[in-house]
């Protein structure tokens, strides 16, 4: 300890030990921290509401600059209420040097700008990619300004739309930015869609993609969404009727807020709610539901007014900005996603494509419908958690024996409860090296 | 050069750092979405029967909203604006002015409206407040240096946030009917008449603060100053942008989170 003999050392000394330590309480994805890499939430449900504890998400050294780009159509037919989707709008976050290019596709209705969407942007771009991140088709932007058939869920459709809008703006980027190849990343559904993305570029070439990472996918779409409906259903709740669950939560959200210092709705608060005591005693899984009924009720209102189908909305009906839409959102929240699929989407694809059988429509909206390409594709990983709430033990095995070691499963987190959280973030970049 | 064609020269220097996309223009014929004269073989239009059903009760949306066809104008205005005016301006805001220098500016700007708060929570006969409020203005205005700074909330004294409008609900006057005011969004009648109570306060407060300072000409541009500066860091402060919820039934979200948190608010001790 030569160097703490004289005073100024001494001084110095200090001076390097108090910089060290907050770097480590301000960066806590550093080694000291990373270790304790077990996420905190064991309840699977409540992982996937509150998501990460604020504290223990991943930080970034620096913010970086994102662009918010648009794409505009010409001639598209956009109704008026929808004035505001006229554009397509998508983020980058481009590197001063040549860097490879990563594409990042939004989970169930989504946008490119959503927390998680900005949290994942942040982090492929801090390991050295030039990001563009793209709202899931399921939302309604996308729907709206850039869907060919106006109408979500059927993902070979929507794979077709993420791909055109994905070489419209590679060609836009090449412009100005060197760009060293193509991956392609995506959360929940967007995950699934980048499996299908890459199926899709083997035959058309356009991107030649280097690696495909997979986070939190579900393996069947339908499957998927008829445990959420189920979840609904009185075989869940018994005689407790979802409103219900619905009065509940806004009531310990009341009591919650009225009882703490807080005066903003923000993350802190939110955990704070998963903190509370009434949370527990309620049925987590038919908030979880409600939320995904929710999105499914926004995806299919915005369908049915572009396509003017006459599901939700009366064809001889042209709403106009000053309408009241509550009606609407009252019966689309009470359509099921079978329902969705057996009297909206199916019709609908048959009349685009006559012939496709209810049976084809699901399997093709399924992982395993490309399970061959997907256990040779040496360039697509999977990043996932073992008790993810979409995923039966089945499906969870299925993606172990399709993707071998290129598949890597977290014990706790829920369904993308813990991307943004330190040991699975920094995961996901060593993943997409 | 002048001193203010150089600051002249700066704003644009600062206009052109801000990063900014081209659109891509794409003309596809396939990609028009031309009608098809496809109908689902099923309708759920709303009608009196299937709206009751209890798979639709989503009562706990409804609040008094007699105005809603030109409440729903206005709130389609209001995101314009924020999209095409507010926001343009915050980001030259953010970017001209250093983040250390905005948090003066908010710190200072709440500093002024301790006032409010002190003379609202004595009207709401809510000591605990009022106490907090003196304190943080005192603090503040000395120690803060003018409320530059927020030392009380570094001493762990929080800043106590009510306005005219809360004195107004604990004063037992309801709501009314919800308003969507232009340019400053979600209200009610309450709350509106809350608001036009605190901008005269306001008004009183800075021509106080004018007259202490001495400043006798050119108080109209100094106060469209002082108005610019308090838009834009009460936008900053804001994190909502408009449609980013992404439901075309954003409307109705927001009047029911805004008619609950305004009750939660002035239950609120």
């Amino acid at each position: 300890m030569n160097m703490v003999e004289k005073g100024n050392h001494i001084d110095r000394f200090y001076f390097a030990t108090f910089v060290a330590m907050l770097f480590f309480t301000l960066f806590s994805s550093l080694p000291a921290f990373a270790s304790d890499s077990e996420f905190p939430i064991a309840d699977p449900y409540k992982a996937t509401i509150f998501g990460t504890p604020p504290d223990l998400i991943h930080t970034f050294a620096k913010p970086i600059d994102t662009e918010q780009c648009e794409i505009n159509i010409e001639d598209r037919r956009i109704p008026e209420i929808f004035w505001y989707s006229e554009e397509f709008y998508y983020t980058t976050a481009m590197q001063e040097e040549e860097a490879p290019l990563l594409f990042i596709i939004a989970g169930t209705g989504s946008e490119h700008d959503s927390t998680k969407m900005r949290f994942l942007t942040q982090l492929f771009y801090e390991s050295g990619f030039h990001v563009v991140a793209i709202s899931s088709p399921t939302h309604m932007n996308f729907v709206v300004s850039a869907s060919r058939y106006g109408a979500p869920g059927y993902a070979p459709n929507d794979v077709e739309d993420l791909y055109r809008v994905m070489k419209w703006i590679k060609t836009d980027l090449e412009e100005d930015n060197k760009i060293s190849g193509y991956n392609v990343t995506g959360y929940s559904l967007g995950a699934m869609h980048s499996a299908f993305l890459a199926k899709l570029d083997e035959e058309r070439g356009d991107f030649s993609f280097d690696k495909v990472l997979m986070m939190n996918p579900p393996v069947s779409l339908y499957t998927s969404a008829q445990r959420f409906d189920s979840w609904l259903s009185p075989s869940n709740l018994g005689d407790k009727k979802p409103r219900e669950v619905i009065d509940n939560l806004i009531q310990s959200f009341s009591e919650m807020y009225l009882h703490t210092d807080v005066t903003d709705f923000d993350d802190n608060f939110l955990y704070g709610l998963s903190q509370h005591d009434s949370i527990s005693d309620m049925d987590l899984r038919a908030i979880i539901a409600a939320s995904f009924r929710l999105s499914s009720a926004n995806m299919l209102f915005a369908s049915d007014v572009c396509i003017n189908a006459g599901y939700i909305v009366p064809v001889s009906r042209t709403l106009a900005i000053g309408d009241n839409l509550l009606p609407y959102t009252r019966v689309a929240a009470a359509i099921k996603f079978e329902n969705y699929i057996d009297e909206y989407l199916l019709p609908y694809q048959q009349f685009i494509t006559p012939g496709i059988t209810k049976e084809e429509l699901i399997r093709r909206c399924s992982l395993e419908s490309i399970e061959e390409y997907l256990a040779k594709s040496n360039k697509i990983f999977v990043l996932g958690n073992s008790d993810d709430i979409i995923l039966d033990e089945e499906e969870v095995a299925f993606l172990r024996k399709t993707f071998g070691d290129r598949a890597v499963f977290f014990s706790r987190g829920g369904h993308c409860g813990n991307i943004m959280f330190g040991p699975y973030a920094l995961k996901a970049q060593e993943m997409l090296k | 050069m002048t001193n203010s064609q150089f600051k002249y020269l700066l704003l644009l220097f600062a206009l052109l750092l801000i990063p900014s996309c081209a659109t891509i223009n794409k003309e596809d014929p396939d990609m028009t979405l031309p009608p098809t004269g496809f109908m689902t073989p099923v309708s759920h239009a709303p009608s009196p029967t299937n709206i009751m059903r209890k798979e639709a009760d989503l009562e706990f949306l409804d609040v008094y909203d007699p105005w809603g066809p030109m409440n729903r104008h206005v709130y389609s205005f209001n995101a314009e604006f924020d999209r095409a005016v507010y926001l343009p301006t915050l980001e030259l805001y953010t970017t001209v002015l250093p983040k250390p220098v905005r948090k003066g500016v908010s710190n200072a700007v709440n500093n002024l409206n301790e006032v409010n708060s002190i003379i609202n929570s004595t009207l709401q006969g809510r000591g605990e407040k009022l106490l907090r409020s003196c304190y943080r203005l005192i603090i503040n205005s000395t120690v803060g240096l003018l409320g530059i700074m927020d030392v009380a909330k570094d001493w762990g004294i929080n800043r106590v946030v009510t306005s005219t409008a809360d004195t107004l609900g604990v004063w037992g006057i309801g709501a009314g009917p919800y308003v969507v005011l232009p340019l400053f969004g979600p209200s009610s009648v309450r709350d509106a008449t809350g608001l036009a109570g605190d901008s005269a306060l306001l008004w009183a407060e800075m021509n106080f603060v004018y007259d202490v300072l001495g400043a006798k000409e050119g108080r109209t541009l100094i106060g469209a100053g002082e108005a610019t500066i308090r838009g834009l860091n009460l936008r900053e402060q804001q994190p909502f942008r408009y449609y980013q919820t992404g439901s075309p039934f954003e409307y109705d979200l927001v009047r029911f989170l805004y008619s609950t948190k305004r009750e939660l608010d002035i239950e609120k001790e």
